[in-house]
């Protein structure tokens, strides 16, 4: 579902809880919060914000096959 | 009962005093290791082939004073700061005491132990000293005769090297130095050491001298410091007037059979003395029985006592009085280290000499004696970075976690300890004392997931079916309720305006963590709700994603309870949350600290 400008600034807006930004993440761009190996989910959620309120992806980590974090 | 208590005051000291016996015989180890270099160097500028022989025998009496000053500035220094040391199986012993029934002046270390303490202290250094003398008498004769005689260079220093460490000796050949390394770093690897020093026989031919001043003073080393800690023994329960004495310490396979008979027992001083005049065993050493116990290299230890303690209608306290004093003081213990410090700085890609120890200082900080135990039994990974990122690659062994890592908002003044340090390395860990290549503990083993599944199932929640095999709760799914009250027990959340442009655009919870360690348990949280934690109540952990690779959750759980296993608040927090995972947990550690 492709948001308009005003829509995605209005939802933004609406959101509560963690959950709703990730919703709104999802819902935006059509796929689930990437990773990027930050530990503080603060920084994550202000991520999240910018993401949504500029309309740009997150660019995530591809994680290798033998990485731990 | 009395008699567990007892043992567990006889296990305590056994654990510190093997701990420092180790440690010791390393230090010493190093120490005949840069006395065989100075030699070897000095020695190398003789060519006893050559010059007058009168012009070569002065040369080599000339060396006799170069290879006392070489003695005292390495052998003689390590044996000096070993018996400064000595200070700590008295303090072990005294701290013992504090369990027992007895007037509290004998609780503390008294002006008389002192005195006792370095009187035993001096009779200690003078075999050692005694040694250091005859070899450099060893020494200078060698180098003597080999003038005398025109021995080749290489042969002379190949003898010299022999005197000095046997068949640990330097030796140019790769695969061979890799033997002499493995011996001279792992002294506790009993059975893995005689197979590498029969290899090192067999294939390279090395001799294994037997008179080397290495096998002495590694001797002498443990001998000494339970030599020691007996005396020591022996002065405080006369003190006492304590007439009991109980055989302590565990046994192991290769154990002689008089400790397998005597260990757990209680005897008087007189039936003690009967056994040692009437009985032979093999490895029995001469001297007195309170000082050699077993025999050679016994780590056994005779723990006083009166066999009237704990019978409860006695006006001691009862056994289990004393009992609950002893668990709740393990506790504090078993948290705070004692051990010197797992040397982890040269494993840092760069950093100043000064970074490179605070790194080392607060790595260590993060590990209970026990883990150090286990961390010294292990590879170490190949590199270590001070990277803000935290991770671990089990192919390459690399790890990166930060310095100083807090666990903040940007927006909050002050955060709380992150243990990334330790965290890592119990990925690390974990991989590497696993048998199987690139698999981890964690994930393989069943008694650990199961309880993971337990304790996930403690939790309110909703089971569903597996779709294959049809098993109910197969898939455990953890209420939002239930994390919602556990993320207000970990963490405060205040209200945020974020600004962009001059214009508000979202209010969000920021999470601030209530105490050290917290972000881990979150993390330990988030894996059993397999990143929802992280994802719908902002709380530290990981992606969804992540926790859908194979054996994340195990392994995640598996680091975060070894990076708090050392903060007992943060740790008690996570047994709160996953009691069942926390006992596979333990066993693991156990069974790492005394397993092969």
């Amino acid at each position: 579902m492709k948001l308009t400008n005003e829509e995605r600034l209005i939802k933004l807006s609406e959101c509560e809880t963690s959950k709703d930004f990730h919703s709104l993440y999802e819902l935006v761009f059509g796929e689930e919060v990437p990773e990027t190996i930050t530990r503080d989910p603060n920084e994550s959620l202000e991520n999240i914000i910018d993401a949504i309120y500029s309309n740009t992806k997150i660019k995530g980590v591809d994680l290798p096959k033998d990485i731990n974090i | 009962m009395a008699k567990d208590l007892l043992e567990k005051l006889g296990d305590y000291r056994q654990n510190r005093v093997t701990d420092l016996s180790d440690l010791q015989v390393q230090r010493l180890q190093k120490s005949l290791q840069e006395l065989e270099n100075l030699v070897i160097k000095e020695a190398s500028k003789i060519n006893p082939a050559r010059g007058t022989l009168k012009l070569r025998t002065t040369i080599a009496l000339e060396m006799r004073p170069k290879l006392k000053q070489f003695i005292e500035q390495t052998y003689l220094t390590a044996v000096q700061e070993n018996i400064s040391e000595y200070d700590k199986p008295a303090s072990w012993l005294v701290s013992t005491f504090k369990k027992y029934p007895i007037p509290d002046q004998f609780k503390e270390i008294t002006e008389l132990d002192l005195t006792t303490i370095q009187q035993l202290k001096r009779g200690a250094y003078l075999p050692f000293e005694d040694l250091g003398s005859e070899f450099v008498n060893e020494l200078s004769q060698e180098i003597y005769n080999s003038t005398l005689t025109g021995k080749p260079t290489e042969q002379m220093i190949a003898d010299l090297r022999g005197k000095i460490n046997g068949v640990y000796q330097s030796t140019d050949n790769e695969e061979a130095q890799e033997l002499v390394d493995f011996i001279a770093n792992n002294p506790d690897k009993a059975e893995q050491v005689k197979t590498a020093t029969e290899r090192l026989q067999t294939i390279y031919g090395r001799d294994r001298l037997g008179n080397n001043l290495r096998r002495y003073a590694t001797q002498m080393v443990q001998d000494s410091l339970m030599g020691f800690d007996g005396q020591f023994a022996k002065y405080r329960a006369d003190e006492l007037g304590l007439t009991h004495y109980k055989y302590t310490g565990t046994t192991v396979r290769d154990s002689r059979d008089f400790c397998r008979t005597h260990a757990g027992k209680i005897y008087s001083e007189e039936e003690i003395r009967d056994i040692w005049s009437s009985q032979t065993w093999k490895g029995k050493a001469q001297g007195d029985p309170f000082i050699v116990r077993g025999g050679y290299n016994c780590r056994h230890h005779w723990q006083p006592t009166d066999p009237e303690w704990g019978k409860e209608d006695s006006d001691f306290p009862t056994t289990q009085d004393i009992e609950q004093q002893t668990t709740e003081e393990q506790v504090i213990e078993e948290t705070q280290s004692t051990l010197p410090n797992v040397p982890i700085a040269s494993l840092l890609n760069r950093g100043s000499e000064k970074i490179r120890k605070a790194y080392e200082d607060q790595f260590n900080s993060q590990l209970t004696d026990q883990q150090k135990r286990i961390v010294n039994k292990y590879p170490k990974p190949s590199v270590i970075k001070n990277g803000k990122k935290g991770v671990y690659y089990y192919r390459s062994q690399e790890m990166s976690a930060e310095l100083n890592a807090i666990d903040k908002s940007r927006y909050a003044e002050k955060g709380v300890k992150s243990f990334v340090m330790s965290h890592e390395y119990g990925h690390h860990i974990d991989y590497v004392s696993f048998d199987v290549p690139s698999v981890a503990w964690s994930e393989s083993n069943f008694a650990f997931s199961n309880a993971i599944k337990m304790d996930r199932q403690r939790f309110k929640g909703t089971g569903y079916k597996n779709l294959k095999t049809g098993e109910i709760d197969d898939y455990y799914v953890i209420s939002s309720e239930e994390l919602d009250k556990i993320s207000k027990e970990l963490a405060t959340k205040r209200d945020l305006d974020i600004i962009r442009n001059g214009r508000k655009v979202a209010n969000v919870k920021i999470t601030d963590l209530k105490a050290d360690g917290y972000g881990e348990v979150s993390d330990i949280v988030d894996a059993l709700a397999r990143g929802r934690f992280r994802k719908d109540f902002n709380m530290w952990g990981h992606t969804v994603s992540y926790y859908s690779r194979k054996g994340a959750v195990e392994k995640e759980i598996f680091a975060n309870l070894f990076s708090i296993r050392h903060n007992k608040k943060a740790y008690d927090q996570a047994k709160k949350y996953i009691p069942n995972t926390v006992k596979e947990f333990e066993k693991r550690l156990l069974e790492l600290e005394k397993g092969n």
